[in-house]
């Protein structure tokens, strides 16, 4: 990255990243926008502030901050919804409450049948800024180990959380012009994350038998990222990524899914 | 249970045109144009650049003419088939200087560049790349 210099890219193109949570609403990816600065020592990539307080050839160590990704999968994503900021929208409508209610109570079934809590009959959660330590590991030929270990500091959760990933870029003499990047790495979620967000208690507002408590989580992940670079400004992107969530979040009564995926193609265009 | 899936394409297309101006020198003129330096060095790249830098030309017969940094007049001259000049540049990108005669047609142009003495500086990106979180 050029030091001193904002970079502005936008991609256009079709995706989705699925939302685990029943009733939940994927998050449709169609305009992305991305940005960066990286000074000598501040930096800011997309959702995340960094200061780096040491750095050379082959490590660097920054204090950052950044949004934690947990609460967008409380949003609702409604293509109305795209275009605007969402940080502060209420997740669930009084009407909606009151129809999540209802079907509950009309359904005749006894409370004991119901083993899964829909997101718009808990109470909504809020989005949380976490932050900490980062360190970059470059190595062998162009390999990049990242660690994060953020805290809690808006008072949401009040508990940590941890990423590690190790990123390897490939480039073939037969596809000129084109970087293939494979990541596998873990995302790490204290007690205190998992039960914010996916414990249920009586502020949910649901039946007793239904409360959970969670515990901490590890959920791997792998993520391939495909860039073909057509021209200086242009490039089209194919990203996959699959992230098995861990035992303590799929036993929560509010997760449908195992997995989460991520899917994107379209093409970018760099200013 | 409800479980929504929400993929849309989305179509698009882009149109590009360029337009050049088509200010060819005059072929065959014999103008001999010059400016020296053609480079401004400055310290960092994005600073702007000043200097004093001296213009000559000559013609194979006397013409009116003027000097344009752009679309700025900088300087004229009357009935004359040579001259030379010593002026203040003073430009914060690339600079084009053109020699137009009485109707305004380039006669002759020069690039002047800025190029800086400290070279670029880069470092890692410390994120992953493309992702949303």
């Amino acid at each position: 990255m050029p030091i001193g210099e904002w970079q502005f890219s936008i991609a256009l193109g079709a995706g989705v990243i699925t939302n685990p949570l029943n009733d939940g609403d994927n998050i449709p990816l169609i305009i992305v926008p991305s940005f960066s600065y990286y000074g000598e020592k501040v930096f800011i990539d997309n959702n995340a502030l960094g200061f780096t307080v040491f750095e050379n050839s082959a490590l660097s160590f920054s204090v950052i901050s950044q949004i934690n990704r947990e609460n967008s999968f409380f949003e609702r994503w409604h293509p109305n919804n795209i275009f605007v900021n969402t940080l502060s929208n209420s997740i669930v409508s009084e009407a909606q409450f009151d129809e999540a209610i209802d079907a509950i109570d009309d359904t005749g079934k006894t409370e004991a049948d119901i083993i899964e809590v829909e997101l718009g009959q808990v109470q909504e959660r809020k989005w949380a800024f976490d932050a900490g330590l980062q360190v970059n590991w470059f190595f062998f030929q162009h390999s990049h180990l990242q660690a994060k270990l953020l805290h809690n500091v808006n008072n949401v959760y009040n508990g940590l959380n941890a990423q590690l990933a190790l990123e390897q870029p490939f480039t073939f003499a037969v596809i000129p012009n084109n970087l293939l990047t494979l990541t596998i790495g873990a995302n790490w979620q204290s007690k205190a994350q998992v039960d914010y967000y996916y414990g249920i208690d009586e502020q949910d507002n649901v039946a007793e038998e239904l409360y959970y408590q969670g515990k901490a989580s590890l959920s791997p992940y792998v993520k391939f990222l495909n860039q073909y670079a057509i021209n200086e400004n242009w490039s089209v992107k194919l990203t996959l990524q699959r992230e098995w969530l861990d035992s303590s979040l799929t036993n929560s009564p509010l997760v449908h899914d195992d997995v989460i995926d991520t899917f994107f193609i379209g093409v970018e265009y760099a200013l | 249970m409800r479980y929504n899936t929400w993929i849309s394409l989305f179509l698009f297309s882009f149109f590009s045109f360029t337009a050049l101006a088509n200010n060819k020198p005059e072929q065959g003129s014999g103008i001999e144009f010059s400016i020296k330096p053609l480079v401004c060095i400055v310290k960092k790249p994005g600073d702007a650049c000043s200097m004093t830098a001296t213009v000559s030309w000559q013609a194979p017969k006397v013409i009116n003419s003027c000097l344009y940094q752009g679309i700025t007049k900088v300087a004229c001259w009357l009935n004359q088939n040579k001259a030379i000049a010593v002026i203040e540049i003073s430009i914060e990108e690339n600079m084009e200087y053109t020699l137009k005669d009485d109707n305004h047609h380039i006669i002759a142009k020069q690039l002047v560049t800025i190029n800086s003495s400290l070279a670029k500086k880069y470092r890692r990106r410390l994120r992953a790349g493309w992702s949303l979180f």
